[in-house]
Order: structure tokens, then C-alpha cells, then sequence
């Protein structure tokens, strides 16, 4: 088994040249929690990620206090306008470098790389760089889950 | 020669500190190091020596501090008093900064400095998100705060445990003698602040309702080891008392500290790996480093040599030299971090004990200089520059020029109010 037989092909991708809010409307829209931002040769320049996104959103006191558990209500921060400031950053500033895997990797080497960089989704491509589909944690956790027990329990 | 080698080590160690391209730590190391070749090489200074410097009354002192801040740091009781704090300010901003001021100062008088802030700040950046008004006044004083209170006290401060461990000074001799004065220097730092941030300190107009969202926060839920909290703070409270009963029972507060860290630790049954992680070793290993180098400065003469300069002003009176050695502290430790500042300091003032001076007022002048010079710059004292690292991490960076132009004034008035009470009070602190 290996990532090509559990990835999805197709792919939401935004260019280079987009901007963020052109990202941010395709990851909406789309519902993914992954835009891979590609060139004209179908390169990873980089990679969009939800979570991120959201982190920018959140209130600046998540990001230093160790625990909110005592916040019970985020009363003004859920209403909108909030941190408005983000529209107007390019979106080489809020994307990840590119990260990808190939599509020959195995179900193990997907599920290590995405435990090791914090990652749920992860562009991939061919031999020759090209981004040919995508894959996320859920897809191969199960599908390697299935492999498992199907073997084990031989 | 040897003179000119051992200053030149400490300069360059200085330097190397200020520039910040090491970490002190290392470069207090490297400079240890250096000293203990140099002395092998002249013959002034070796291993043996090296060890003698090292002070382990302080070193265990702090360490035993350390345990108990960290033991206490993860119960969540810091965030059960900013929350309580914040909502009694009625989102008045001014009322805010003048009691989150007196939290921080008040907790800095027992606890580590560093410690109070690293706690208190983020809770500072919640409460002015919530309030939608800028964190960046209310950090910037409770930095001043945390380091006026800390003078307050023997355990306040780091350069408080070396002098009060090395001139034999209690924790009650500290409370009376700089009590009072960091009480009015406290007030008139209050005022200066208010008065340089004046813009930032105005209440929003719709802060009143604003200040009713802190009122949502649920100051029960941050205290999440109630347990625990409780048994630290009692064990904490037995500490300072055993502080001041250091006379009677003829105990050192280095081993108060430790038997409480000790109690504490079994008490609570915390985690000993994860509380020792807490403790910031590389502060100890840096004191560690600076005594060895300081040991070696005096082994090649060049401590009682400044000593012997300072009698050479023989004629000025001992008012006079207290305050210029005040004066000097200030302006040293504005610049270069006040601890090797402080022990560089101490075995000159021993020295001048030795040749007859009452030195007494003196100690008092080094821990008014020390402490008050911490303030003017961004990089004079720790718990600045971690203040100022928790606001990059916001939307609003503290800026030097912004730390500058509130650190200058605050430092030159509380200078000018210390020496005042200094002289009225020269009498009372020169008896014992």
C-alpha cells in the first residue's frame, strides 16, 4: 500500500499570484483545510493551512497564556470585524513552505511525516514534482488501520 | 599585568553580555574559564580558589525560591489573582495599572521578578483585549513594578540575595530599611507613569461595558489546583516566617528556603522532573560563572584597589560617598545587567570595611542603585526584556525608543526620591 492508493486527485489549488483572499474563498468554499499554492508548472510553492489562518483570527491571549479554560465568553471577539489587519497580508506571508510526499511513499512514511510536522494534509506529487493529488490523515490512518487488521488477524 | 588581564576578561564578559550574541550563561562560562587559565598562567588565581568564590549560601538560596515559584507557577494561582484584580478595576485603566501594579509588586517581594511577570503579562495582554485598550502601558509597568517591589525585600531581588547573604543583612533589616523607601519611590514611580502615558492610560468610553465581559472570566476555573495551591502558599508563609525569625533560631534563609522547597515537594507530591525542569538552572550556572571571575578579579588585586581609590576620597563624607556609589550603580546597572554588577560590587564594599569605613549605609546604597538602574532600559533587568517578549507575540510590539521614554524618567525621579530619603534617613540606616 502507498499514498497513491489512498490520495485524492483532486485538488484545490490557488496560484502564486493569488491573493490571500482568493485562498481563504477557495478553502471556504471548498471546505479543505489545505490549499497547496502552485506555479505554472504545477510546483508546490507553498502550502495554505486552515489552522493557521485561524490562529491569526483567535484572540493574541490564547497565543501567550498556557490554559483559557476560565474564558467562558468570547463575547466580542466572535463578532466581526475582528483583526481585520489580515485581509491586507499577502499570502506568501501567511503560507507554509512547501512541504509534499511522493506518491510512491508508503502509508507509514505519510503517517510519520504528518505525526512529525503537525500536519493533517499533505500535497502530493510525482517523479517529477508535479502535484498530482492529496492526501490526509484520515484517509491513510484508515486505510492502513484496514491493511493492519486485515493482516493481523490472518 | 595581572591587574590589567583579570579586568580585561570581566570587561570583555560584560561586553559579550550586553551584545547578547551569547547567552549570559555561556558567556559568564567562557569567562570563568578564562579567569581561572589566567590566574593559572600569572600565578594569581586557581581551581581551588575558584570553588572558594562560589557562594553556595546564595546559590541554594535561589535555588530553593525556584522550586517553589515553579511548584506554585501550575496550580494557576497567578491567573486567580490577575482575573480577581482586573475584575475589581471596574475597566477604569488607571485603577487597572495601579492594581495590577501593587499585585506585581507585592508578589515580587517574595517571589522571583521574572517569575511574576512571565505569569502575570499574558494575563495583562486578556484583560486588554478584553477591554480592547493597549497592553503595552500596563506591561511596561508592571516590568517597573516587579522590579521596584523585588528591592523591598532580602528574596525580592537577585542582587538582594548576594548583598543581604554577603553583608549578613536579614530579611527584617531589609523590609524596615528599604521598606519605607521603596514605599514612597513606589508612589512617585506610580505618578511618573501616569503621567509619561497619559494617552494610553485614558479609559475607552465604552469600557464600562467592556469591563462587564471581565466579569465572565471565571477566576475559580484558573485556579486549577486548588490543592496544591493552598499547601505551597502555606508552606510559602512558614518560609517567611522562618525569614524573620533568622536572628533567634539562627537559621540562614538559605536553609529556610531549601526545607521549605523540601516540604513543599512532599507535600504536594508534585512531579520532581517536571519542577526541577522549572527551575532556571542557567541563572544559577551564571551566578556561578560571575562569582568565579569576580574571585579572580579580587585574587589579582583590582577589587581592593577600587576600594582603595574610593578612601583616596577621604575627605567627602559618608553621605556623600553613599550617594555616589548609588549614582554609579544606577547608571551601571542601566546599562549592563545588575547581578555582575552587584558581585563585582560586593567585595569592594567588604574591602572597604576592612580599612575602617562603616559600611552599613553603603549595602543599602548598592541595593538602592542595583535595583533602581533596572528600570531605564530595555535590556536593564529580565523581567523588561521579558515583558517585552510577550508583547511581540501580540499586535503591539514594545518599541526601545517607547521603553526608553518612559524608563528614563521613571528611573531619574525615583533616584532623585531615593537619594532624598537617603540622606533624611542617612542615621537610621547606618545603625544596624
Amino acid at each position: 500500500m502507498q499514498v497513491s492508493d489512498c490520495m485524492r486527485t483532486q485538488v484545490f489549488t490557488v496560484e502564486t499570484g493569488a491573493t490571500l483572499v482568493e485562498a481563504m474563498r477557495v478553502m471556504g468554499s471548498r471546505k479543505v483545510g489545505t490549499v497547496p499554492v502552485i506555479d505554472e508548472g504545477q510546483h508546490v510553492t507553498g502550502v495554505l493551512v486552515l489552522d493557521d489562518l485561524l490562529t491569526q483570527l483567535m484572540p493574541k491571549f490564547v497565543q501567550v497564556l498556557r490554559s483559557t479554560d476560565f474564558v467562558h465568553d468570547y463575547g466580542k471577539f466572535e463578532l466581526g470585524p475582528y483583526a481585520a489587519h489580515l485581509l491586507g497580508k499577502p499570502l506568501r506571508e501567511i503560507m507554509r513552505p512547501p512541504y509534499s510526499l511522493k506518491e510512491d511513499s508508503s502509508l507509514m512514511e505519510a503517517m510519520v511525516f504528518m505525526h512529525n510536522h503537525q500536519v493533517d494534509d499533505v500535497p502530493v506529487v510525482n517523479a517529477a514534482k508535479e502535484l498530482v493529488g492529496i492526501v490526509s490523515r484520515v484517509r491513510v490512518g484508515s486505510l492502513f488501520l484496514i491493511d493492519w487488521l486485515d493482516k493481523t488477524s490472518e | 599585568m595581572t591587574e590589567t588581564v583579570a579586568i580585561g576578561i570581566f570587561v570583555v564578559t560584560l561586553v559579550s553580555i550586553f551584545g547578547g550574541k551569547w547567552h549570559r550563561m555561556v558567556a559568564s562560562g567562557l569567562g570563568a574559564s578564562a579567569m581561572v587559565a589566567a590566574g593559572l598562567l600569572l600565578d594569581f588565581y586557581n581551581e581551588e580558589h575558584a570553588v572558594e568564590a562560589i557562594e553556595f549560601e546564595t546559590l541554594a538560596l535561589l535555588m530553593g525560591m525556584m522550586i517553589l515559584v515553579a511548584l506554585l507557577r501550575t496550580t494557576g494561582f497567578f491567573e486567580y489573582v490577575a482575573i480577581l484584580v482586573a475584575q475589581h478595576s471596574s475597566g477604569s485603566v488607571i485603577r487597572l495599572m495601579l492594581m495590577l501594579g501593587l499585585t506585581t509588586s507585592l508578589l515580587s517581594m517574595v517571589l522571583d521578578n521574572v517569575t511574576t511577570v512571565v505569569l502575570i503579562a499574558p494575563m495583562t495582554v486578556l484583560i486588554a483585549e478584553f477591554l480592547d485598550i493597549s497592553p503595552v502601558p500596563l506591561l511596561m509597568s508592571q516590568a517597573i513594578f516587579s522590579n521596584t517591589g523585588g528591592m523591598a525585600t532580602l528574596v525580592g531581588d537577585p542582587p538582594n540575595i548576594l548583598i543581604g547573604t554577603a553583608a549578613g543583612l536579614s530579611f527584617n533589616d531589609f523590609l524596615t530599611h528599604m521598606g519605607p523607601i521603596v514605599l514612597v519611590m513606589w508612589g512617585s514611580i506610580f505618578l511618573v507613569l501616569r503621567y509619561r502615558m497619559g494617552e494610553g492610560l485614558r479609559t475607552p468610553e465604552a469600557a464600562p461595558q467592556r469591563g462587564s465581559a471581565l466579569q465572565s472570566l471565571d477566576a475559580h476555573a484558573a485556579l486549577t489546583d486548588r490543592r496544591s495551591a493552598r499547601r505551597v502558599l502555606l508552606v510559602l508563609a512558614g518560609v517567611i516566617a522562618l525569614f524573620m525569625l533568622e536572628r533567634p533560631l539562627h537559621i540562614t534563609p538559605a536553609f529556610a528556603a531549601l526545607t521549605g522547597s523540601g516540604v513543599a515537594l512532599a507535600w504536594t507530591q508534585g512531579g520532581v522532573h517536571d519542577i526541577l525542569k522549572d527551575v532556571e538552572w542557567d541563572v544559577l550556572l551564571f551566578f556561578t560563572g560571575l562569582f568565579v571571575m569576580v574571585g579572580g578579579l579580587e585574587a589579582a588585586g583590582v577589587l581592593s584597589q577600587v576600594a582603595e581609590r574610593l578612601l583616596d576620597l577621604q575627605d567627602i563624607s559618608p553621605v556623600l560617598l553613599g550617594l555616589i556609589v548609588m549614582w554609579a550603580l544606577v547608571v551601571l546597572s542601566a546599562l549592563v545587567d545588575n547581578v555582575p554588577v552587584t558581585i563585582a560590587m560586593i567585595p569592594v564594599v567588604l574591602n572597604l570595611g576592612a580599612r575602617g569605613v562603616d559600611i552599613q549605609p553603603i549595602w543599602w546604597a548598592v541595593v538602592l542603585g542595583t535595583g533602581i538602574g533596572g528600570n531605564a532600559t530595555p535590556i536593564g533587568s529580565t523581567a523588561n526584556v521579558v515583558v517585552i517578549a510577550i508583547s511581540e507575540r501580540t499586535d503591539r510590539a514594545i518599541t526601545d525608543r517607547e521603553w526608553l521614554s518612559v524608563g528614563i524618567p521613571t528611573v531619574i525621579v525615583s533616584t532623585l526620591v531615593a537619594s532624598a530619603l537617603y540622606v533624611l534617613l542617612f542615621d537610621f540606616l547606618s545603625a544596624g
